[in-house]
C-alpha cells in the first residue's frame, strides 16, 4: 500500500512538471530585461528579477481589463442564466421529441468558425447602435455562449429526477417556481462548470474584441495584450508579463469556483 | 389540468425566447448568409450575389490544399479530443485518492486552461525550438537523447506537436469536470459495490465509468467546437506550416477569405466545416440522449 | 418537502430579484463608463457624439509598441499642436499588415465603418480596396512640391489607374545583410568584400568550415522566408527578371533564371541555422546578437532590435547592402477610406505626413528614412544617413517589396509564404517552380491592375 501511494505522488509530480514547464517559462521570460531575453534560454531564470516589464504591461492594460472584466462577467452571467432557464424547458416541460428538436437548433450554433459570420455580426452590431461598447460585446457574447450553455444545462438536467419536479407540480407550483425553488439551487454545479467555462472562454476571446472595439473604451485585456508585441519590435519579457497578468482574471475564477465546485458534490445532493 | 397545461405552456415560450432570439438572429441568420455566399461568385471588396451553384465547392474538392487540411482536422480531431478526455480522467481518477495538496494539484493541472491560446502557443514555440527550447534542453540534460525531435519545424512531427500542446492546454478543463462527475456519485453506489466485493478495477468498470457518460458529453462537445476553430493557437504557432503542413480548416478559411479576399470560397470552407462538425456530433448527441427520459 | 441543498423560496425569489436589477444597472453604467471615460495615452476624452463631427480623426496604424509607438506618437503630438481640434482617436492593431488588420479592416469596409484613414504598404496591398472602390483619389493632396519631391518609382507604388491613393511617411530598406562584427573580425572577413551573392557564399563557406553558423533565419511566421527569397531573387536574378516575375510575365516552370534563383536559395539554406523553423524573425537577429551566427538577412528594422539591445553600428554590427546598388523598398502609407466618416480630417492629416516636418520627426525614431527627397539628414543615424543617400542616389535601381505589400497581389503573397515554406523544408527546386508558375496563373495574373516599371 505504502508503495502505490509513493508511485501515485510521483506520477502526479511528474505530470505537475510537465503542465507548470511552458508556464516556467513565462515567468522568467517576464523577469528578465530585454537584453536578458536574448542572452539566456526560456528555462533559465535570471538573478535578481526585473521588474520593469511588468510596470509597463500592467499601465499598458488597466484599462482594457476593466473592459474585459465588465463585459465578461456581464456576458458569463447573462449566457448561463438563458442556459440554466432553456435547458429546464428542454430537459423538463417539453415532451421529448419536441425537446430534442429544439435542441438540436440550439447547439447547432456551438460549430460555427467566427470567422465567417464577422461581417453579419458587424452589420447586425452597428445597426443596433453598439459599435465599439460594452453592452455590444455584452450581446455578442451572451449571444454565442448560449447555444454551449444550452447544451450544458440541458445535459444537466436531464439527470434531474422528474420525480422532485412531480413532487411540486402535485403541490400547485407553477414552473416558474418550481425553477425557482428546486431547480436553480440544485443547478450549482452546472453553474460552475459552465460558468467557469464560459468566463474563461469570453475572457480570452480575441476576434470579436478586434473586430468589434475601436479604441481604449471597451477594447478587451486580449486585444491590447496582443498589441504589447510590436510589428517590429519584439520585447518578449513585456509581452509574457502582460500575458500572466491578464491571465489572473481567469485563473482565479478557476481556483475559486473549482474548489466550490468540488466541495458542492461531496453533499451527493445530486443524485438525491 | 387545463390551466397547468397553459401556465406551463406561457412559462416554456417564456423560458426559451431569449435563447431562440438571440440563436435565430446572431447563429441562424449567420449561418444561412454564409450558405448562400458560399453560392455565389464573391470575390473582392464588394459583395456580389451572382449564384454559381456549387461551383465553389467544386474547385474545393479539387484543391489539394483543402484535403490536407482536412485530412489535418480530423487527425487533429482523432487525437485531441480522445487525448484531452483521457488525460483529463487518468488525472481526475489520480486525485481522487484523499491526496494531500490535492488544490495545490488541480489548480496545476488546470492553470494552462486560464491561459490564453495566443500565449500558450507563444510558449510553445519556446518550448519545441530545437536547439534551444525547454523540451529539448531538458532531455539533453536527462540525457534522454533519444525524445529529441524537431517538432514544429519538421513537417512530419508538427502537427502532432500542435495537438500535444492542445491536449495540455485542455486536460486541466476535463479534469475539472471528471473530477466533478467521480464525485457526485452517490456514495451509496459504492457502498453497494463494495458490500458486493467489488474491487478497485470493478469499481471504476462498472460503478464510476458508465456514471462519467454525461460529463463526457459535455468535455467531448467543448473539445470538438476547439478543435475546429482553433485558428488563433495554430496561427501564433507555425502560421500553418511549415509549408501547409499544419492548415487546419479554419487556417485555410482564414486565408482564402481574408488573405485572398475570395469571400464565396471561404464561406464554402467554413460551410464544410460546419457540415462536419454536424456529421461528427449530431450522431453522438443522439446516442447520448437516446433513450434518457423513461 | 425536502429541498437538497436548503433554501426558501421566498428568499431565493428576492435574491433572484435583486439580482437582476443589479445586472440591468451594470449594464446600463457599463454602457455610460465605456464612452465617457478618458483613456491612455493618445487619445482625449471623447464624447458620445451623434452626427460626426470633422474634428475627429479614426486612425488606424499597427505601431503598437516599442520605437514605433514613439515615433507615431511624435506624429500624433506635432499634429495636434497644428490642428488642435482635431481629436485623434488611433486605434493600433497589432501583427503589422497580417492576419488581424486585414480580417478587422475588411470586415469594417463591408459593414460600411471604415476608420478616416488606415496604414497600409504601398502597392499591391491597397488593390482589393481599390479594385472595390473603397478608397478616395486624392490627386488633389498631391501638390506639385510633393511631385518634385518624393522618387518616381514611390509614386508608382501609390498610384493606380493614374490617380495618386496614398501618402506614403517613410520608406524601409529591405535588401540588407546584417553582420555581427565582432565574428568578421575575429575569422578576418572584410565586409566589404562581399559585393555579390557568389561572395556571400563564399563568405558563408568559410565560417562554416570554422564552426561558425553563417546566416540566421527565423521563418516561423513564413513572411522571412519569402523575404530572402526576393533578395535572392534580385542578387541572382536581377532587377529586370524580378520585374518580370512581379508582373506575372514568369509562367514556364522550366525558366533557368527562376531555376538558378532557387538553386541559389536551396545553395544558401545549407549555410542557414537548423532550427530556423521554431524562430521568429527577431530570434534569428538575436542569433546573430548572441553570436551563435553571423549573419542575417532582413529589412533595416533590424537596426532598430540591434540598437535596442544596446548594440552600436559599426561598432558591434555593420549593414551590407546587397545587389548594392539595388533599393528594396517597403514604405508605409496612409489612405482616404470613401466612407469616412470624417474625410476632411483624414486630409489635412494626409496633408501633413507628406510634409518635411512630419517626416523627419517620425523617421529618426523609427529607424526608416524619409521619403521625401529634401528632407535634412542631420537627424539621422549613420546607416540611415547612407541609405538616404543611396535613395536619392540617381544609380540605385528601387524596387518595390513582394513580402512586404507592395509588388504583388495580396492573394499571390498568400501563396508565395506558403509555396517558399514548403521549399526551405524540401529544397525541391522543380516542384516550387511548378507551383510558384501555378500560383502566378491563379492568383497574380487575375488580380493584376499595374504594370511595373523600374528599368
Amino acid at each position: 500500500m505504502r508503495t502505490t501511494r509513493l508511485i501515485l505522488y510521483i506520477v502526479l509530480i511528474f505530470f505537475m512538471f510537465i503542465y507548470l514547464l511552458p508556464f516556467w517559462s513565462a515567468v522568467t521570460t517576464s523577469l528578465k530585461t530585454g537584453r536578458q531575453v536574448t542572452m539566456t534560454t526560456p528555462i533559465q531564470l535570471v538573478l535578481p528579477p526585473y521588474f520593469g516589464a511588468y510596470k509597463t504591461a500592467f499601465s499598458e492594460l488597466k484599462r482594457p481589463i476593466l473592459n474585459s472584466l465588465l463585459f465578461t462577467t456581464f456576458a458569463t452571467i447573462f449566457s448561463v442564466m438563458i442556459g440554466s432557464i432553456t435547458g429546464y424547458v428542454l430537459a423538463k416541460l417539453l415532451r421529448e421529441s419536441a425537446s430534442k428538436k429544439l435542441l438540436m437548433f440550439i447547439t447547432l450554433g456551438i460549430f460555427l468558425p467566427y470567422q465567417s459570420i464577422l461581417i453579419p455580426l458587424l452589420r447586425i452590431i452597428t445597426k443596433l447602435g453598439l459599435y465599439n461598447t460594452i453592452p455590444g460585446m455584452i450581446l455578442t457574447h451572451t449571444a454565442y455562449g448560449v447555444p454551449i450553455t444550452t447544451l450544458l444545462f440541458t445535459n444537466y438536467y436531464y439527470e434531474v429526477p422528474d420525480e422532485l419536479i412531480e413532487a411540486a407540480k402535485v403541490d400547485g407550483a407553477s414552473p416558474l417556481k418550481i425553477y425557482t425553488s428546486i431547480v436553480f439551487p440544485i443547478s450549482i454545479p452546472a453553474f460552475v462548470v459552465t460558468a467557469i467555462y464560459q468566463f474563461t472562454n469570453i475572457w480570452n476571446d480575441y476576434l470579436f474584441g478586434v473586430v468589434l472595439t475601436r479604441g481604449e473604451e471597451a477594447m478587451p485585456a486580449t486585444v491590447k495584450l496582443a498589441n504589447l508585441k510590436g510589428s517590429f519590435v519584439a520585447n518578449w519579457n513585456i509581452q509574457m508579463a502582460g500575458a500572466l497578468i491578464v491571465a489572473i482574471p481567469t485563473l482565479f475564477i478557476m481556483i475559486a469556483l473549482g474548489k466550490y465546485l468540488i466541495r458542492g458534490y461531496t453533499s451527493g445532493a445530486v443524485k438525491g | 389540468m387545463r390551466l397547468k397545461f397553459r401556465e406551463e405552456s406561457f412559462y416554456s415560450l417564456l423560458f426559451l425566447t431569449p435563447a431562440i432570439v438571440l440563436v435565430g438572429v446572431f447563429i441562424y441568420f449567420a449561418i444561412v448568409w454564409n450558405v448562400y455566399i458560399s453560392f455565389t461568385d464573391w470575390k473582392g471588396l464588394i459583395p456580389s450575389y451572382r449564384f454559381v451553384g456549387l461551383e465553389n465547392y467544386r474547385i474545393l474538392f479539387h484543391d489539394p490544399v483543402f484535403w490536407t487540411s482536412f485530412k489535418n482536422n480530423i487527425i487533429l480531431i482523432i487525437l485531441f479530443v480522445p487525448g484531452s478526455l483521457l488525460l483529463g480522467l487518468l488525472l481526475a481518477v489520480l486525485l481522487d485518492r484523499k491526496i494531500k495538496f490535492e488544490n495545490g494539484f488541480r489548480t496545476i493541472y488546470a492553470l494552462p486552461f486560464a491561459l490564453s491560446f495566443v500565449v500558450t502557443a507563444t510558449l510553445w514555440a519556446w518550448m519545441y525550438d530545437p536547439s534551444d527550447g525547454v523540451l529539448n534542453t531538458l532531455f539533453s540534460i536527462l540525457h534522454l537523447d533519444f525524445l529529441k525531435s524537431n517538432w514544429i519545424t519538421d513537417p512530419h512531427v508538427a502537427l502532432y506537436a500542435v495537438i500535444l500542446a492542445l491536449i495540455w492546454q485542455f486536460s486541466g478543463y476535463t479534469m475539472v469536470i471528471y473530477l466533478a462527475g467521480i464525485r457526485s456519485i452517490p456514495s451509496e453506489q459504492y457502498e453497494a459495490a463494495i458490500i458486493d466485493g467489488a474491487s478497485s478495477a470493478q469499481l471504476y468498470r462498472y460503478v464510476i465509468i458508465p456514471q462519467l457518460k454525461k460529463p463526457t458529453l459535455s468535455a467531448f462537445v467543448v473539445l470538438m467546437v476547439f478543435s475546429l476553430k482553433a485558428f488563433d493557437f495554430i496561427w501564433v504557432l507555425t502560421s500553418g506550416g511549415p509549408g501547409t503542413s499544419t492548415f487546419i480548416l479554419a487556417v485555410e478559411m482564414y486565408k482564402e477569405t481574408f488573405a485572398k479576399t475570395k469571400f464565396a470560397y471561404g464561406a464554402s470552407i467554413a460551410t464544410v466545416l460546419l457540415l462536419l462538425s454536424f456529421a461528427i456530433v449530431l450522431p453522438y448527441l443522439y446516442w447520448s440522449y437516446g433513450g434518457e427520459k423513461e | 418537502m425536502k429541498l437538497p441543498l436548503g433554501g426558501v423560496s421566498m428568499k431565493k425569489a428576492m435574491y433572484s430579484l435583486l439580482l437582476v436589477s443589479f445586472l440591468v444597472f451594470g449594464v446600463i453604467a457599463s454602457g455610460c463608463i465605456s464612452s465617457k471615460t478618458e483613456t491612455g495615452t493618445t487619445t482625449v476624452t471623447v464624447t458620445k457624439s451623434v452626427a460626426p463631427e470633422q474634428n475627429v480623426l479614426e486612425i488606424y496604424h499597427w505601431w503598437t509598441a516599442g520605437g514605433e509607438k514613439q515615433a507615431i506618437d511624435a506624429v500624433f503630438k506635432k499634429f495636434k499642436e497644428k490642428y488642435p481640434n482635431i481629436e485623434i482617436k488611433a486605434n493600433p492593431v497589432s501583427g503589422g499588415a497580417g492576419v488581424n488588420m486585414k480580417m478587422v479592416l475588411q470586415s469594417l469596409m463591408l459593414a460600411g465603418k471604415p476608420p478616416d484613414t488606415f496604414q497600409v504598404h504601398a502597392g499591391y496591398e491597397m488593390s482589393p480596396y481599390i479594385k472595390a472602390n473603397q478608397l478616395t483619389p486624392i490627386d488633389d493632396i498631391w501638390t506639385d512640391d510633393m511631385k518634385k519631391h518624393y522618387p518616381q518609382v514611390i509614386q508608382q507604388m501609390v498610384m493606380f489607374n493614374g490617380h495618386y491613393y496614398a501618402v506614403p511617411i517613410n520608406v524601409h530598406r529591405a535588401n540588407v545583410v546584417w553582420y555581427n562584427k565582432h565574428i568578421f573580425e575575429k575569422y578576418g572577413i572584410d565586409p566589404n568584400s562581399i559585393k555579390n551573392f557568389d561572395d556571400l557564399i563564399k563568405v558563408a563557406q568559410e565560417l562554416k568550415s570554422k564552426g561558425v553558423t553563417p546566416f540566421a533565419l527565423g521563418d516561423r511566421n513564413k513572411w522571412p522566408a519569402t523575404h530572402v527569397f526576393e533578395v535572392v531573387m534580385l542578387s541572382v536574378g536581377g532587377v529586370q527578371f524580378y520585374q518580370d516575375f512581379i508582373n506575372g510575365k514568369i509562367t514556364d516552370p522550366d525558366n533557368p533564371t527562376l531555376k538558378k534563383v532557387l538553386e541559389a536559395y536551396a545553395e544558401y539554406l545549407n549555410y542557414v541555422n537548423s532550427d530556423h523553423a521554431a524562430k521568429t524573425w527577431d530570434e534569428a537577429c538575436g542569433l546573430v546578437y548572441k553570436g551563435d551566427a553571423a549573419m542575417t538577412i532582413m529589412g533595416d528594422w533590424a537596426n532598430g532590435y540591434f540598437k535596442a539591445k544596446g548594440w552600436k553600428p559599426d561598432v558591434d554590427y555593420g549593414a551590407i547592402v546587397l545587389p548594392s546598388n539595388v533599393y528594396d523598398l517597403v514604405i508605409d502609407t496612409f489612405v482616404l477610406p470613401a466612407k469616412a466618416a470624417h474625410p476632411e480630417a483624414a486630409k489635412k492629416w494626409l496633408s501633413f505626413i507628406g510634409t518635411v516636418e512630419a517626416q523627419n520627426t517620425f523617421n529618426p525614431i523609427k529607424g526608416s528614412i524619409p521619403a521625401r527627397d529634401d528632407a535634412p539628414l542631420d537627424p539621422y543615424g549613420p546607416i540611415q544617413k547612407q541609405f538616404i543617400k543611396d535613395l536619392r542616389s540617381s544609380s540605385t535601381k528601387l524596387v518595390p517589396s513582394i513580402t512586404h505589400g507592395s509588388a504583388v497581389p495580396p492573394a499571390f503573397l498568400s501563396d508565395l509564404n506558403d509555396i517558399i515554406s514548403t521549399f526551405v523544408t524540401n529544397k525541391n527546386v522543380d516542384e516550387t517552380a511548378k507551383s510558384i508558375v501555378n500560383a502566378v496563373k491563379q492568383d497574380l495574373l487575375p488580380n493584376k491592375i499595374k504594370e511595373w516599371k523600374l528599368t
